[in-house]
């Protein structure tokens, strides 16, 4: 930065000039002029810093600023704690999240599954039964007659 | 249809074998089958497992069941 009294070029982070000695920055506990410091309420009315066409937002504490916007307030107020609702009613909700289309899947499967272990069971016996019909380990045919 | 069996049993000894079951004697079998009319006809496998069901007289399609039969 620049010296104000000598105008050399100063590194920011001195608090005196380098070269000349001179004081750069005012004492915390001096008094200090409107200029002299950033002024936060000047430059929020005033738009400081904003873009054409752009527009400020409201001042703190005004009707329709939000209790939890940190904006030039700080940190907001939490909003106030809400239990988690119950869930929606049942017949809002699509059928993918109901249980029965899932219960009834299980059951049908269950039945196919049983529906095959007695078939297969059925056919077992019928072919064990049928075995004791067959002569000598060959082909054989059944000729079921009657007398009549 | 009993010469026309008793023919192919001859044509086809030691391929296939013939029981004949007299359902006036022992219904069993007939239970055991599920068989409801005569003549019927019905070819087992070695293994006892039914590879043909035929239910009236028909020569030309018990010729076909044995030449099958004979070739299992």
């Amino acid at each position: 930065m620049k010296c104000p009294n000598c105008n050399s070029d100063t590194p920011d982070i001195s608090n005196a000039c380098e070269w000349c000695g001179a004081a750069l920055y005012q004492d915390a506990g001096a008094e200090q002029t409107p200029g002299d410091m950033f002024d936060r309420q000047a430059a929020y009315q005033f738009g400081y810093g904003l873009i054409e066409g752009g527009e400020t937002p409201p001042p703190p504490g005004a009707p329709g600023y939000a209790p939890g916007d940190a904006s030039y307030q700080g940190y907001g107020q939490p909003g106030p704690y809400r239990q988690p609702g119950p869930p929606p009613p049942a017949q809002h909700r699509p059928w993918y999240q109901a249980p029965w289309p899932y219960v009834i899947a299980i059951a049908i499967v269950l039945i196919a599954i049983v529906a095959v272990v007695a078939m297969q069971h059925s056919s077992s016996s019928q072919s064990a039964a049928s075995a004791a019909f067959v002569v000598n380990g060959k082909p054989t045919l059944l000729d079921f007659y009657t007398d009549t | 249809m009993a010469p026309i069996v008793d023919g192919l049993a001859k044509k086809y000894e030691g391929k296939v074998e013939v029981r004949k079951l007299n359902l006036s004697n022992d219904p069993t079998p007939a239970n055991t089958f599920s068989v409801s009319a005569v003549p019927t006809y019905i070819f087992l496998d070695s293994t006892g497992a039914i590879i043909d069901r035929q239910e009236g007289g028909n020569p030309a399609a018990l010729q076909n069941a044995f030449e099958k039969a004979s070739k299992m």
